[in-house]
C-alpha cells in the first residue's frame, strides 16, 4: 500500500510541474516538487530506501519528460542517498531541519546536473549564471515547499502510510 | 553510537549504479530508436493524469485571464461599438478581398504545403526542467503518430516528435539544445544560403541560425522557413523571424537570433505533419 502512496504522489509531483508550474513559461524557474518529496520520504526513511526513493522519482520523471535515462535520477538518487543517511541523525520532527537539509541538497543537485549537462551536451551556460538565475530562486522555492510539504508527510509517516515496517537505524 | 547500516557495507554496488546511470545516460543524450515496454506501460499509465491536470490548469488559467481582462474589454467593447457602425461598407469589401484572395492563391503554387496530412492533438504536459524543453501530447502510436515526425502550430515549426508510446507522444521542442532543423530565409531562398537552426544558447526561447554563408542575404525582419533537408522536417514550414545578424568570432560565417514563430510559452494544440511518404502508405 505504502508504495502505491509513494507513486501516486511522485506522479501527482510530476504532473503539476508539467502543468501548472510550467505555465511559468521558457525559461521560466519553477520548483522541482518531486526533488523535494524525495528528500522529504527519505528524511523519513533511511539510505538505501532514500536511494530506492531518488531512483524512482528520477526514472519516472526521466521517462515521462523525455530526458536522457538516468540524467535527472543520478542527482535525485544521490540526494535520496545522501538524505536518507541523514535520517536517524537529525530531529526530524522538527521542520527547520528538513529545510536545511533541502537547501545544501538542492544546491548539490543543481550543481551535479549542471555537471551532467556539460558531459553530454554543450549548455553554453556559465554555472555562475545558472547558479544566479535559475539555482538560487529554486533554492529558495523549495525551502517554501518543503516547509508546506514535511509536516504533512511527516504525519502520514506517523500512521505508517509510506513506510510499513519498523524504522529502521542508520 | 549509530548502527551501521546494508548501504555502509555495500558502497561498491550503490557506486556501480550510478556509474549505471552515467553510462545510460550517455546512450540516450541522442536520442533512442524506440521506447521500451516498462517506459510505454509508464506513459499509458501517466498521460490520462497529465492530461486532466493539463485541462484544469488551462481552464483555471483561462477563468484569471477573464477577470484580469475585465476592465480592457469593457474599453475594447465601446470601441467596437463604433466600429459597428462602419462595418457594413468594410463587409462588402472583405467580401471582394476573399474572392481576390481566393484567386491569388489558387495562383500561387501551393501544392507544397497541401500534401501535409496533419493529426490534431493537445498538449498535456511540459517538461518543467531548465534544461529540457519537451512536451507530451495526446496522441500516439494508435493515432499513426511516429518518431521523427515534426509538429506545428497554425504559427508555425514547434519541434519533432521524440518518442511515441501508444497512447502518447512526446515532442522535441525546437528551443531544447538537441534539434537541430535546415534552414533557409523565405525572401532569398538561395539554396547555396542554407542554415541550421538550433536553440539559442543563453537566451530560452529564442532560436539561432547558424553557419550561414558571410555574404547570405539575411537581415532583421526576413522569415526562415525549413529546408526539407535532414528528411525530418518539411520544407516551407515557418520557423521564426530574424531579428538581428553578426558574424561568428572567427568573422567567416554570420549567425542571425530568431524569435520562433510559434509561442512556445502558450501551446495548447498542436498538429504532427505527416511526411508525403507515410501518407502514400
Amino acid at each position: 500500500m505504502g508504495i502505491i502512496f509513494i507513486f501516486g504522489l511522485f506522479v501527482i509531483s510530476l504532473v503539476i510541474q508539467g502543468s501548472v508550474l510550467a505555465l511559468a513559461g521558457t525559461g521560466g524557474v519553477h520548483p522541482d516538487i518531486l526533488f523535494v518529496v524525495v528528500v522529504a520520504l527519505a528524511l523519513l526513511s533511511d539510505g538505501k530506501r532514500g536511494a530506492l526513493l531518488g531512483f524512482s522519482a528520477g526514472m519516472l520523471q526521466d521517462i515521462v519528460f523525455a530526458s536522457p535515462i538516468g540524467f535527472f535520477t543520478f542527482g535525485k538518487m544521490l540526494a535520496g542517498l545522501l538524505a536518507g543517511l541523514l535520517a536517524h541523525e537529525i530531529y526530524r520532527d522538527f521542520v527547520p531541519v528538513p529545510v536545511i537539509v533541502v537547501t545544501v541538497l538542492t544546491v548539490l543537485n543543481e550543481a551535479v546536473t549542471y555537471l551532467l549537462m556539460n558531459m553530454y551536451f554543450n549548455p553554453q551556460v556559465t554555472f555562475i549564471h545558472y547558479l544566479q538565475h535559475f539555482s538560487l530562486p529554486r533554492v529558495a522555492m523549495h525551502i517554501l515547499v518543503m516547509a508546506i510539504a514535511y509536516p504533512y508527510l511527516y504525519t502520514a509517516q506517523k500512521r505508517r502510510m509510506f513506510f510499513h515496517e519498523p524504522e529502521s537505524t542508520g | 553510537m549509530l548502527t551501521p547500516i546494508k548501504i555502509r557495507k555495500k558502497p561498491v554496488s550503490i557506486l556501480l549504479i550510478f556509474v549505471f546511470l552515467l553510462i545510460l545516460a550517455s546512450f540516450t543524450s541522442q536520442g533512442r530508436q524506440k521506447i521500451t515496454l516498462m517506459e510505454e506501460m509508464l506513459l499509458t499509465v501517466v498521460a490520462p493524469v497529465q492530461g486532466v491536470f493539463q485541462r484544469l490548469t488551462f481552464s483555471a488559467e483561462s477563468v484569471f485571464a477573464s477577470v484580469r481582462e475585465y476592465q480592457l474589454l469593457l474599453k475594447e467593447n465601446a470601441l467596437l461599438h463604433e466600429q459597428l457602425a462602419a462595418s457594413s461598407t468594410l463587409e462588402a469589401q472583405l467580401a471582394e478581398l476573399r474572392k481576390e484572395n481566393h484567386r491569388l492563391r489558387q495562383m500561387l503554387d501551393l501544392r507544397e504545403k497541401s500534401e501535409y496530412q496533419l493529426i490534431a492533438s493537445e498538449v498535456i504536459a511540459r517538461d518543467a526542467s531548465n534544461w529540457f524543453q519537451t512536451m507530451t501530447i495526446n496522441r500516439g502510436s494508435m493515432h499513426g503518430v511516429k518518431k521523427n515526425m515534426a509538429v506545428v502550430t497554425s504559427e508555425g515549426l514547434v519541434g519533432s516528435i521524440y518518442s511515441v508510446s501508444h497512447i502518447s507522444s512526446q515532442v522535441l521542442l525546437l528551443t531544447d539544445s538537441r534539434p537541430a532543423v535546415s534552414a533557409f530565409v523565405q525572401r532569398s531562398r538561395e539554396p547555396g544560403q542554407v542554415g541550421v537552426v538550433e536553440s539559442a544558447p543563453g537566451i530560452p526561447g529564442y532560436l539561432r541560425m547558424i553557419n550561414l554563408p558571410r555574404e547570405a542575404n539575411i537581415q532583421p525582419g526576413d522569415i526562415v522557413i525549413s529546408s526539407g533537408l535532414g528528411e525530418i522536417f518539411p520544407k516551407g514550414l515557418v520557423i521564426g523571424h530574424v531579428l538581428e545578424t553578426g558574424e561568428d568570432e572567427y568573422g567567416i560565417l554570420q549567425y542571425a537570433l530568431l524569435r520562433p514563430a510559434a509561442n512556445f510559452n502558450r501551446l495548447e494544440e498542436v498538429f504532427v505533419v505527416i511526411p508525403v511518404t507515410e501518407k502514400r502508405e
